[in-house]
């Protein structure tokens, strides 16, 4: 479960999170959605510990991250929306440095890197240096150890740019099994259709504000019928 | 190719700005105070070259040699220009990170390098006009020259660097024409770049020494009058002599000198830039396409996946940083393996063997407990040579948010950026205190225990660095280069070190003139660096830790 508690946060005199307060229950698949510099980012940043909050409380699985970041990070796995780090490690020595810092014992990480690898297709590029990886392969290894240590909650940015559509469909089966075992998946997304598809609850923020939040259903009966898409804008320009 | 040399010097510029090292303060005049003890401490910096420069000047100014400053200077600005100019040109020719970018503009492959020779080019100009322009205003001033003199120094300093670059240019491209034969480049490149740097050095120990009878006919002209130091240390350099000469020369005969210097230094630029230019591009798209494809071909192995702590995990990650990025390779390395270089190149190169057997007898006259306290300090200094604890943080460019993502303290980040400091710089005084033994092996004893007591001063330095770049460091870098050659944190990281060497240094001084003996001012000074030691961690574990997560 992650919660948002009147969580702002500034930049200078740009106000890039502006009271947001949120509760994203087990067992859901949430959808954060907004334009360009509407705080998307920023919100992942808090929730991670990157930035600290100006004001409020983010509590992940009820620990604050401010108040325990070692204990409240080691409950969620991170997928950035570009992999450009650590290049000159092969994929191996990645994940092997992965697993040591989340503390994974040998047996499991050998079970989830088997398990990973053949999923997505990357044994071949396993022992590579990540530089001669595509930018999907880079996806795939940063998936695969951001996820190492069984997180209860994932937080993946922009998680499907750069995969084919074999991946992408691999890794919605993977969120929604994550879900079902009553866990959480927080992701940002650009594409609608993956969202109005896949998740169980929606979030659009703008400006820094959270104008919507609910299931698909719930956000028709605040903007009237239609595809996320229309849904979207209408409640986008509505602001403006 | 103005619009593209625009866009090259004002990122070179950018790198500057305050803005490129991160602010943690939150309050505006926290971060203005901040600024200014930043420029102040630059200030000091810079005033304490300045000052040894005017003490160069007043030495040989009272024995009538003052305007050998100038020649001096530009000998000074062309070495180092070689030295660091080589890895510079190197980093920025073949290991950039727009080589891709730039091959889908329309540019011509000769435009690239024009331009990227030209921003290097007018960096190292910046350099050179800074650091001689004590030198030669003390000599316009006590010469009373006029703005002539000036002005020939302006623009004879701006173009020095020319010549010493294209030279490295051409080594540049012989090294990546040679490394393309192995596998392994990067690591072929880092050891070839010291192979070729030692080939410069003894290149330069061979045409600037000076044999005893060069000296001895100096020291007699110089009694009356004839002879000048500088002279007699260009002579080989034909086009620093008429620089030299053009300068001091009044009238039209000094500004043609000065026109045959700046004719040679830009005719030598322009063939070679037209000769190589051509096929630039094509070697650099080589060169980084070679990188992309380094283990590409290679099948799955069976390495060990095994565990460790997660603070060994992050040490070998850093360690593994340095080692394989040829420019933090090539800087973090540097005074590990130069210093010993310099020694034994100065040694056999200028035939001074015999004179150091000369200095083995006398050392035996030295008390055993001096040498002991001269060679720790002497080792010490080593570990203040290491960028690469001093750049650690800064080296994590993007990376830094993902890092701050871990379940780890941020204490813990830095210590173990400092247990990869204490490798290299640990390392280099591992290395001199080799040597130290194969060149004084009267003193074995000694040497091994200067090794081992001075392993706290390079813990203490290493921490040092780490601490200076955990508060601000230099995150937005485009080129590996500029984070950690242009980073300013990697020079006070050093005057940092320096700092406490003397004040070390001055607490045994003090200890001796108190009556105290050599072994027992020895031992309370390294007791003295150990709870320096204490101190500091305990700062890097609480302070820095926090600052390292706010940036």
């Amino acid at each position: 479960m992650i919660t948002f508690e009147n969580v702002t946060k500034t930049y200078g005199n740009k106000r890039a999170v502006d009271h947001l307060s949120m509760a994203i229950e087990d067992g859901r698949i949430f959808s954060f959605l907004g334009p360009n510099g509407a705080g998307k980012t920023t919100t992942i940043k808090l929730m991670t510990g990157i930035v600290a909050p100006d004001t409020g409380v983010i509590k992940l699985d009820g620990i604050d991250i401010a108040k325990e970041p070692i204990e409240a990070k080691r409950r969620f796995g991170f997928v950035p929306d570009t992999f450009d780090m650590y290049e000159r490690l092969t994929g191996r020595e990645y994940l092997r440095f992965m697993g040591d810092i989340y503390c994974v014992a040998q047996a499991e990480r050998k079970a989830h890197i088997e398990k990973y690898l053949q999923l997505f297709s990357l044994e071949d590029a396993y022992d590579q240096q990540i530089r001669s990886y595509s930018h999907g392969m880079k996806q795939k290894l940063a998936i695969i150890g951001a996820l190492m240590h069984d997180p209860s909650i994932w937080i993946l940015d922009e998680p499907m740019v750069g995969l084919d559509p074999q991946s992408v469909y691999l890794l919605k089966e993977e969120m929604r099994a994550h879900a079902d075992k009553g866990h959480t998946v927080f992701f940002s997304t650009h594409v609608l259709d993956v969202a109005e598809r896949l998740c169980d609850e929606i979030g659009i923020i703008k400006q820094g504000q959270l104008i919507a939040k609910g299931t698909l259903e719930e956000l028709r009966g605040e903007a009237g019928d239609g595809t996320l898409e229309e849904l979207f804008l209408e409640l986008v320009e509505k602001g403006e | 190719m103005a619009a593209y040399l625009r866009l090259l010097i004002q990122n070179r510029l950018a790198a500057f700005k305050p803005g490129s090292y991160t602010k943690d303060g939150k309050s505006k005049l926290i971060a203005v105070l901040k600024v200014i003890g930043f420029g102040l401490l630059m200030l000091l910096l810079y005033g304490s070259i300045a000052f040894m420069e005017y003490m160069l000047f007043d030495l040989l100014n009272g024995i009538g040699q003052g305007k050998a400053v100038v020649g001096l200077a530009l000998l000074g600005c062309t070495m180092v220009t070689l030295f660091y100019g080589f890895f510079h040109v190197n980093g920025s020719l073949f290991f950039s990170k727009d080589t891709s970018f730039l091959a889908a503009m329309p540019l011509r492959s000769r435009t690239v390098l024009t331009g990227k020779m030209l921003s290097i080019a007018a960096g190292e100009a910046g350099v050179s006009l800074l650091f001689c322009a004590p030198l030669v205003i003390g000599y316009g001033i006590a010469s009373h020259a006029g703005i002539a003199y000036y002005l020939k120094n302006f623009l004879t300093f701006a173009l020095l660097p020319v010549l010493p670059l294209t030279v490295a240019m051409l080594l540049s491209f012989v090294l990546i024409r040679i490394s393309a034969l192995w596998k392994r480049r990067e690591g072929v490149t880092t050891i070839l770049a010291f192979v070729v740097f030692a080939g410069i050095m003894a290149a330069e120990f061979g045409l600037t020494k000076l044999s005893d009878e060069d000296i001895t006919k100096w020291l007699l002209s110089m009694l009356v009058g004839k002879e000048s130091l500088a002279g007699l240390l260009l002579q080989k350099l034909p086009w620093l002599q008429w620089a030299n000469d053009g300068i001091l020369t009044a009238g039209v005969n000094g500004w043609a000198l000065l026109g045959l210097f700046a004719l040679v230094s830009l005719a030598v630029a322009a063939a070679a830039v037209l000769l190589m230019g051509g096929g630039y591009m094509k070697l650099a798209i080589r060169q980084s396409e070679a990188i992309g494809q380094v283990n590409r071909g290679r099948k799955r192995g069976k390495e060990s996946i095994g565990e460790r702590k997660p603070v060994v995990a992050l040490m070998w990650q850093e360690v593994r940083d340095v080692l394989t990025t040829p420019v933090y390779a090539t800087n973090s390395l540097f005074g590990m393996i130069v210093t010993p270089l310099m020694i034994c190149l100065a040694m056999f190169s200028s035939g001074k063997v015999s004179e150091f057997v000369e200095l083995r007898e006398a050392l035996n006259l030295v008390p055993r407990g001096a040498y002991l306290a001269v060679a720790t300090g002497v080792l010490g200094l080593m570990g203040t040579m290491c960028m690469a604890a001093s750049s650690s943080v800064s080296r994590e460019g993007k990376c830094h948010e993902i890092r701050k993502t871990y379940p780890v303290s941020g204490a813990m980040q830095l210590r173990a950026k400092v247990y990869m400091g204490i490798v290299f710089h640990g390392a280099g005084v591992m290395v001199m205190a080799v040597l130290l033994c194969v060149l004084l092996p009267d003193f074995l004893m000694e040497n091994i225990m200067a090794a081992v007591c001075a392993l706290p001063l390079a813990f203490l330095f290493s921490i040092a660095g780490v601490i200076v770049d955990a508060h601000h460091p230099k995150l937005n870098w485009k080129t590996e280069t500029e984070a950690i050659k242009q980073n300013f944190n990697t020079m006070i990281g050093m005057l940092l070190g320096l700092v406490l060497m003397a004040l070390l240094v001055g607490a045994f001084v003090l200890l001796m003139k108190w009556g105290m003996g050599w072994y027992s001012a020895f031992m309370v000074v390294i007791g003295l660096s150990l709870v320096l030691n204490a101190l500091a961690f305990g700062w890097l574990n609480s302070r820095s830790g926090k600052a390292y997560l706010a940036h």
